[in-house]
């Protein structure tokens, strides 16, 4: 599409102004802000859009203040195959007028102008890169995505040297369109088809329904088939079982008087046979009555004989107990005696014990005063002797170093051989004649023998520190004595020995006192004693001379242990004599028992004699026993003709099986009855049938079921097409979507270079950009630093966004296709450098496709060295 | 010479399934209105009575309507006698539509619902001997036991009876089937004189005696049917019998093969479905099979759609091995696209002839053939 014209009428502050645009290259459209520059761009979007009648905001406010004229556009341009001139004219006498010049003149006014507008872009102009190519100024500086048709075809055309892809994007549509029919955005089925199948399932649900009406009214009506038939075989076999019952029944009524008769003998029969029994049971009464007065007589005589025996036996037994009771007191005394004698023995031996312990207390009690003394002795000594093992041995140390410390020094050793008196250093001494007088020499010692001699015994150079160390050893020695509070080494030894012994015998003495203590304390040993000591002189006291105590303790044990086993033997003899007494006494008791049980029986045998021999004296009277065998004879007789007529009646009933009869009789009953009832019930149910099938039969349910599968036929018929027409348009969609994608990875290299071409003169050589699916640009790479868009200055998201339209432009415009790159005022960002680099490069596009640059900043735009200006007048 | 009309097999309420609504309600009404037609025959052949041998019902359970209005089609008929045998579709159980309260209510006074094997007075001197089915499932040859204990007397015997004749089943044992050998003995010793039967849908002359006949249906049922359509005008007596067939049916069925291949196969198939009358009252089925262009199958979609509108019904089936799409490239090339399109539509042609989705891919084709159509 190229835009050839704009011309604005009473536009807001336009009164009339005209701007011719060359085809091909750039026009630079200068004019104040807010006035004529966007005034044209709004009136060419009011031209293309609004109708002639319309009242839209926009509308009016293009009409000039205070001025009551019409604001009108008229615009010139050719796309596709046509050239037209458009004009509009709103509010006041407002009209359209189209004056369509190529190919072929028309022209039009009023909506169908309008109409004929917009069906001359719809068919040429792709909308999309219309308003793609559109940069209006303050408008955000998106980067938008090229996927435009034109674009697309463009980029077909140039990925396969064909021009076709203006077709290919209406099938794309259309493709689309045809899968949307069956299938949601989301790859789901839509509800339409989801209903059907249900809608399917209905009507499946339905036919079953109705077949199965269908089957229960065929098997209804096979069942009627069959109760008909069995109907008659029902009836003949009734008949059959009335006759044959009413037979049975006649002859159970002859065999019902037979058995009246059988009854009657019967009773004969037993009312002998009860007369015969009776006089035989009197007779056997009779005899009884005599058995038992003889076996009472029989009883009595026995009775009394038993009692003649049991007479000394009793004596005997009183006898016996009196001997017994005698042997258990001699028993009982001896035990008692012995018994004594024991408790004396046990005494003695106890005393003789508590005697020996006195004494074995008391020796132990001495021991441990004894040891108690022994230890505050020993007390004493360690308390007054201080030294020990230790520093005794320190003190004999320090004594051998003062021998040694004396034995290393020099001395002189003088020797009286008379009488004399010496000086020693100054010092008179008078020595005995034999006696020496040692004299250490631990510096100058001066011996004079008055008159004599002046001795000079001089000290060696190491005397000194000799005697010094004789002096420490001297002084150390006499400090290690005094610690130990003695005078000299032997001394020490001797006081150390005594203390020595002195802890022994402590230890020993503690070792006593453990040792006869045992768990006592000494009060209480000394009580213990004391309480022994008074029970022992107790009982000396008081225990009678005989039998003598025995001499010691050991001769008490045994003389106790000796009346112990006496005691024993006494004990078991007494035990022995009073059972044999309890026996004797229960024998006594026993015999005494029988004695009174015979005298009642034989009272008791004597009664009863009595009483036999007065029943059978009455019954005598009442009858005689010869009339009793009379009477017998002629009762047995009348029972045998009773039983023989009796036999013969039975007989007669058996043969004719009255059981059998019965039971033939009753089933012959029971087989009617039920034969009765089955009828009924086969009639009962074929009148149900009958009238069920006769309502149902009325429904026309074959029709019905025949309706409703034809009604799920078609709906199935319906639902396998739509599905297959579903799976086809989703076959196809998946197929071409997949294609057109990989189609689309092609299509991107041209673009990009066309961009890159671009960018290479705005930027620098490095400038490269990646192109997403949507044929936006993706990133920025520049001297090696790729950037996300978004992270790009605004300037810089300005000049690439300006870029790619211009190389789209230029893609998809020459030969007059496409639409006008439209640049409001764009570029507001950018320094004058970049602005300088960006007016080559819009110069370069504009070789190929229509740029449009309208702005309000003169030399905006200055570098673009092949644009055409168009400065726009400025009426107010 | 008596003369009578024989048919059987009216099957009022029957109408294929996989007719249109609005055909459906055309082809019952036929079935009624072609009771019409048989009565004026009868009428114009001075027929003395119609026998009816069996199925004059589709089920005991059709709709009253259709019931009703055959019941007054046979009452305006009125003096002619009609004599109905209940037949498999319509046997003479418990649920009997002959029994029926609105059979019994609406049922003329010619009608005559033959319910046993007693001799029925037809006409002076002609006795009617039917065999009816009391049930769907009978175990004997109800004709053979209808006619067992007869005798040959002064009467003129025509037998009514429906079901299979053996000698046309001889691989089938079913008890049920009539004996045409007991039927034969029967004529030759002149104790019945002629046999009307139903159940077969196709006019057929049984045996060798020119006295036992199928009179078929008078409106086609099926497509299996060799001979549908008519009804018999039988004039006979003890010395000889004259039947002459009537076309009544206002229907008929076609049915068809095709192997379609070229574009003359697909052309052939237009003339045939252009062939037939009465396209309105001709049900069609055309099963195909074989391999055409995706063009051809267009044609094919765009000639059953014609013809669906057209024709009384068309059902269209896949032969053995259906009919397989296979696009050549001059059929690639007729869709026009190019580019990517080129590329989808080359996949989708190799798609259709594999295994797993070629009849997805077929059919994606055809779409993609109509869209392109659309486009263009």
């Amino acid at each position: 599409m190229r835009l050839h014209r704009v011309r604005l009428c009473n536009y807001r502050g336009v009164a009339d102004c005209e701007v011719e645009l060359p085809a091909q290259g750039i026009t630079v459209i200068e004019g104040p802000n807010e006035v004529g520059k966007t005034s044209m761009l709004e009136g060419l979007d009011l031209v293309l859009t609004k109708m002639d009648s319309s009242g839209h905001r926009q509308v009016k406010s293009a009409q000039p203040v205070g001025r009551d004229v019409g604001p009108e556009v008229e615009i010139e341009m050719s796309t596709g195959p046509y050239r037209f001139i458009y004009r509009k004219r709103w509010l006041r006498r407002s009209e359209t007028v189209l004056n369509v010049l190529t190919p072929q003149p028309e022209q039009l006014t009023g909506r169908a102008a309008h109409e004929r507008v917009d069906e001359i872009l719809a068919e040429t102009l792709d909308g999309d890169l219309w308003e793609a190519l559109w940069i209006e100024q303050g408008a955000e500086l998106w980067l938008p995505g090229f996927d435009v048709p034109s674009l697309v075809a463009a980029l077909d055309t140039a990925a396969t040297g064909q021009d076709a892809a203006d077709e290919d994007d209406d099938l794309w549509s259309r493709i689309c369109e045809e899968h949307e029919r069956y299938w949601t955005a989301t790859g789901r089925p839509k509800r339409d088809r989801t209903a059907r199948q249900a809608e399917v399932e209905g009507a499946q649900s339905e036919v079953s329904e109705l077949t199965d009406q269908i089957d229960s009214i065929d098997r209804d009506a096979a069942e009627a088939d069959r109760l008909a038939r069995d109907k008659g075989r029902l009836e003949v076999a009734l008949a059959q079982y009335r006759k044959q019952a009413s037979d049975l029944s006649e002859q159970w009524h002859e065999t019902e008087q037979v058995r009246n008769r059988v009854d009657y003998l019967t009773s004969a029969n037993e009312a002998a046979t009860l007369r015969r029994d009776s006089i035989a049971s009197e007779q056997q009464r009779r005899r009884e009555l005599v058995d038992e007065l003889s076996s009472r007589a029989e009883k009595l005589e026995e009775l009394d004989a038993r009692a003649l025996q049991s007479a000394p036996a009793l004596a005997a037994a009183i006898s016996h107990v009196e001997q017994t009771a005698a042997a258990l007191e001699a028993a009982q005394t001896a035990l008692s005696v012995a018994e004594s004698e024991q408790r004396r023995a046990n005494e003695d031996r106890d005393h003789l014990r508590n005697r020996i312990e006195v004494e074995q207390l008391s020796e132990r009690h001495e021991r441990i005063v004894e040891a108690e003394q022994k230890l505050r002795k020993a007390d004493n000594v360690l308390e007054s002797i201080k030294i020990d093992e230790g520093l005794l041995a320190q003190v004999e140390q320090a004594h051998l170093a003062v021998v040694s410390a004396e034995a290393a020094i020099a001395s002189v050793e003088t020797t009286a051989l008379r009488d004399l008196s010496i000086e020693v250093n100054d010092e008179e001494v008078a020595l005995a004649a034999g006696e020496a007088r040692h004299t250490v020499v631990d510096e100058d010692v001066m011996l004079v023998i008055r008159n004599t001699a002046e001795i000079r015994v001089r000290a060696g150079t190491g005397s000194q520190s000799l005697a010094i160390q004789r002096r420490h050893a001297h002084q150390e020695f006499r400090r290690l004595c005094e610690a130990a509070g003695v005078a000299d080494q032997p001394e020490a030894r001797r006081a150390a020995q005594e203390r020595k012994d002195a802890a022994r015998h402590r230890q020993e003495a503690l070792d006593t006192i453990a040792r006869d203590l045992r768990d006592l304390t000494v009060d209480r040993l000394q009580g213990k004693i004391e309480g022994l000591t008074k029970r022992v002189n107790a009982y000396t006291a008081e225990r009678p001379d005989d039998p003598p105590l025995p001499p010691d303790f050991e001769t008490a044990k045994q003389v106790a242990a000796g009346k112990a086993r006496t005691v024993d033997e006494k004990r078991e003899e007494f035990d022995k004599c009073n059972q044999a007494a309890t026996s004797a006494s229960d024998a006594l008791q026993q015999e005494r028992v029988d004695e009174s049980s015979l005298a009642t029986m034989i009272k008791m045998a004597r009664e009863a004699k009595a009483q036999a021999a007065d029943a059978l004296e009455s019954a005598r009277s009442a009858r005689s026993d010869s009339a009793i065998t009379s009477e017998l004879a002629q009762a047995e007789k009348g029972a045998c003709a009773a039983l023989e007529s009796l036999d013969e009646a039975e007989t007669e009933l058996s043969a004719a099986d009255p059981k059998s009869l019965k039971a033939r009789l009753r089933n012959a009953q029971d087989a009617t009855q039920r034969a009765s009832e089955d009828l009924r019930a086969n009639e009962d149910r074929q009148q149900e049938l009958r009238i069920s099938l006769s309502v149902r039969g009325e429904g026309g349910l074959h029709t019905r079921h025949a309706e409703a599968l034809v009604h799920l036929r078609h709906l199935e018929r319906e639902h396998q097409r739509t599905e297959a027409r579903a799976e086809a348009a989703r076959l196809l969609h998946d197929t071409f979507s997949r294609r057109r994608q990989e189609s689309r990875q092609r299509y991107r290299g041209p673009f990009k270079e066309r961009i890159e071409e671009l960018g290479r003169i705005v930027f620098n050589s490095s400038f490269s950009v990646e192109i997403d699916g949507d044929l936006s640009v993706a990133r920025r790479t520049l001297d090696g630093d790729t950037l996300e868009v978004d992270q790009l200055s605004t300037g810089a998201r300005e000049q690439i966004g300006v870029l790619c339209r211009l190389a789209c432009a230029a893609m998809v415009s020459p030969d007059g296709g496409g639409a006008p790159v439209i640049i409001d005022d764009a570029l507001g960002w950018s320094d004058p450098d970049r602005l300088e680099r960006m007016g080559a490069a819009i110069a370069s596009a504009g070789q190929r496709c229509q740029v449009i640059i309208l702005t309000c900043t003169p030399g905006r735009y200055a570098h673009i060295g092949n644009a055409t200006t168009v400065r726009l007048p400025s009426d107010e | 010479m008596v003369k009578f009309l024989h048919t059987a097999d009216w099957q009022l309420g029957r109408a294929p399934l996989f007719l249109s609504e609005e055909a459906r309600s055309r082809f019952s009404a036929a079935r009624v209105d072609v009771i019409g037609t048989i009565a004026a025959l009868a009428a114009t052949e001075r027929c003395d009575f119609v026998v009816v041998c069996g199925d004059v019902f589709e089920s005991n359970h059709i709709d009253r309507q259709v019931l009703v209005r055959a019941l007054y089609k046979i009452r305006d008929a009125r003096p002619l006698p009609f004599y109905l045998l209940p037949g498999n579709h319509d046997p003479l159980d418990a649920s009997s539509i002959f029994r029926s309260p609105t059979f019994k209510e609406h049922g003329p006074s010619n009608v005559t619902v033959l319910e046993s094997s007693a001799p029925v007075q037809a006409a002076p001197g002609i006795e009617l001997i039917a065999a009816p089915w009391p049930n769907k499932r009978p175990l004997v040859d109800l004709v053979g036991e209808a006619c067992h204990s007869l005798e040959a007397t002064d009467a003129l015997r025509v037998v009514c009876g429906h079901g299979r004749v053996d000698a046309m089943a001889p691989e089938s044992h079913d008890p049920a089937h009539i004996s045409l050998g007991r039927l034969e003995e029967k004529i030759e010793s002149g104790v019945i004189h002629y046999v009307a039967l139903g159940d077969r849908h196709s006019t057929t002359d049984v045996g060798d005696t020119g006295r036992v006949w199928y009179s078929g249906a008078p409106e086609p049922t099926d497509f299996v049917e060799d001979e549908p359509g008519n009804v018999m005008v039988v004039e006979f007596d003890r010395d000889g019998v004259r039947v002459e067939r009537h076309r009544v049916g206002a229907w008929h069925f076609e049915y068809r093969d095709w192997e379609l291949t070229t574009d003359l196969d697909v052309d052939a198939l237009r003339d045939w479905l252009e062939t037939p009358d009465n396209k309105e009252r001709c049900i069609v089925r055309a099963s195909l099979r074989g391999q055409v262009s995706v063009a051809q199958r267009a044609r094919v979609d765009q000639m059953v759609d014609h013809f669906t509108d057209l024709l009384g019904g068309l059902e269209v089936r896949d032969g053995e091995g259906g009919l397989a799409v296979v696009p050549d490239d001059a059929d690639l090339d007729d869709f026009g696209v190019s580019g990517y399109a080129r590329a989808a539509l080359s996949d989708l042609a190799e798609l259709a002839q594999s295994d797993e989705h070629a009849v997805a891919a077929q059919d994606a084709l055809a779409l993609l053939y109509r869209l392109t159509r659309m486009s263009s």
